[in-house]
């Protein structure tokens, strides 16, 4: 279990989040919402290592890990993919699964039943966005993440790519991951049942979450 | 072949060394302007083990190697929450810094062929290895052309490893690389410290070459050169620094009736190269495509 527990994080003096408490249970689905500036971001690198809260405390399986970095949040399992997708523009999208021939191998299934099979020998600038968001997904499930996070996974995508997206969710992410998809828009969490927790000024709405 | 062929040609050779040291750290994503310092380094260590110690070649190298990969490491270290811009700065900061401690350092031998040792601004005079050991000029190009024929062949080979692939992502995004559970620190660290050593070897061999060195020799030009043959050359594989060391060197010197007009000549032509190709003649993209042309030719 990842426990955040009392999360303070200010940005210039301005409080951006406001004693935060959640935790994410292995094999739950988990929508962060709220409007924009409310935070979700932010909760989100923290809980990945990717910024270190003021006040409050990280704890995975009981281990205190608030000022571990991300790479070695990483490593415990604890992954994410980022907003705005972030590729290399001069390596073919194979190069930047980060993992090697056998893996692939044996994970074709996943690679073609996510229609990105035929996208690995491209350069990222010639696929199209969905796509480049499934890879950035694939690339952490490849490593066999225990604690997935995406971070807008919907922005920039017209409805029909949503539905297929929330379908390819539903079918290639594990039933023992924890998945947090943090979003605004609710369609997505909708469609891959999640549990939708909604951040406002900095505290979750309905008091502390539990999943 | 003419002494003024082999000469230039050797020159090329050595100075391909602080190119592929500016090279090696462009791949982990920093820029530097002091591998001058760590080609210093193993020319002075070089000297004193073959004129002072009486050392072997092999040894020789080996000592320059180390002691100037050691002292990157060193910078490595001192640099580790630094980078872009600071990074340039300081990298520069310490190599002025150890160039002109070599000012300081004296250590002079009386023998039958004269003064030996660092001896301060008069720098290190009498560095009879290539005379001792009777190596024309031929030989010691070869010797300096196999070494770095032995580097590049390394370069090559471990540019599909895991390890310099991952160097590079560091290189170009550490958030990615982070989140896919690579530590940025290992890779610059490492990266630094190989690029010290391999500025130090070519050092070594110049002190050898040259059989006179002192500080001044390892100004910021020397590693700005360096610098400039790698960004020419491109970042996409190990042969883009020594293709800049050869368009560039080459140039110079097809046109030193230009005398002191040359540096102009190389200012525009680094301006003229990189506007149009801004990524080096070789770049990383540039790879990539080769790459997959042939990876779709076997599959064909």
């Amino acid at each position: 279990m990842l426990e955040l527990k009392g999360l303070k994080k200010l940005f210039d003096g301005i409080s951006v989040l406001n004693g935060v408490n959640i935790s994410f249970q292995q094999g739950t689905k988990i929508g962060l919402s709220g409007g924009n500036g409310t935070g979700k971001s932010t909760l989100l690198n923290i809980a990945t290592g990717f910024l270190t809260p003021e006040e409050g405390a990280i704890i995975l399986n009981g281990d205190n890990i608030t000022h571990f970095e991300a790479w070695k949040l990483s490593r415990l399992g604890v992954k994410r993919t980022f907003q705005k997708v972030r590729f290399n523009e001069a390596l073919i999208l194979k190069e930047q699964l980060y993992t090697n021939n056998e893996i692939i191998k044996k994970n074709r299934d996943m690679l073609e039943g996510a229609g990105i099979i035929d996208y690995l020998y491209s350069f990222p600038n010639e696929v199209p966005l969905p796509i480049l968001r499934k890879i950035e997904i694939i690339r952490a499930l490849l490593d066999r993440p225990k604690y997935l996070f995406l971070d807008e996974p919907s922005a920039g995508m017209a409805a029909t790519d949503l539905h297929n997206f929330g379908e390819f969710l539903k079918e290639y992410i594990d039933a023992d991951i924890c998945l947090v998809v943090v979003e605004h828009r609710l369609e997505l969490m909708k469609k891959i049942d999640a549990n939708i927790c909604e951040l406002r000024d900095g505290k979750f709405v309905s008091g502390n979450i539990i999943v | 072949m003419s002494l003024y062929l082999v000469t230039i040609l050797t020159n090329m050779t050595l100075i391909s060394f602080i190119a592929i040291s500016a090279y090696l750290i462009l791949i982990v994503g920093e820029v530097s302007f002091g591998q001058q310092a760590f080609f210093g380094i193993g020319a002075y260590v070089t000297a004193t083990s073959t004129a002072l110690l009486g050392l072997d070649l092999v040894i020789a190298l080996f000592f320059a190697f180390i002691v100037s990969a050691s002292f990157a490491l060193v910078l490595s270290f001192l640099t580790v929450r630094l980078s872009g811009l600071y990074f340039a700065v300081a990298s520069l900061c310490f190599a002025e810094l150890l160039r002109l401690s070599l000012y300081k350092v004296e250590y002079t031998v009386e023998t039958n062929s004269g003064t030996i040792g660092p001896n301060g601004p008069e720098g290190f005079q009498n560095i009879r290895w290539i005379f001792e050991n009777n190596i024309s000029p031929e030989n010691f190009l070869i010797i300096a052309l196999s070494s770095l024929l032995a580097l590049i062949l390394f370069l090559i080979f471990m540019e599909s490893s895991k390890l310099f692939k991952n160097a590079r992502l560091v290189g170009k995004d550490q958030i990615v690389a982070q989140s896919i559970g690579i530590k940025p620190f290992v890779y610059r660290v490492s990266f630094i410290t190989l690029a010290g050593g391999v500025a130090g070897f070519g050092g070594g061999l110049f002190a050898l070459f040259n059989t006179y060195i002192e500080p001044s020799m390892f100004g910021i030009m020397l590693g700005v050169h360096g610098l400039a043959y790698s960004i020419i050359g491109g970042l996409g594989y190990p042969l883009g620094p020594l293709l800049g060391v050869f368009i560039d060197i080459g140039l110079l010197e097809s046109v030193r009736f230009l005398s002191e007009y040359r540096m102009i000549l190389f200012g525009g032509l680094v301006a003229a190269i990189l506007i149009i190709f801004p990524e080096g003649i070789i770049s990383p993209r540039l790879v990539s495509r080769i790459k997959r042309n042939l990876v779709k030719k076997t599959n064909a």
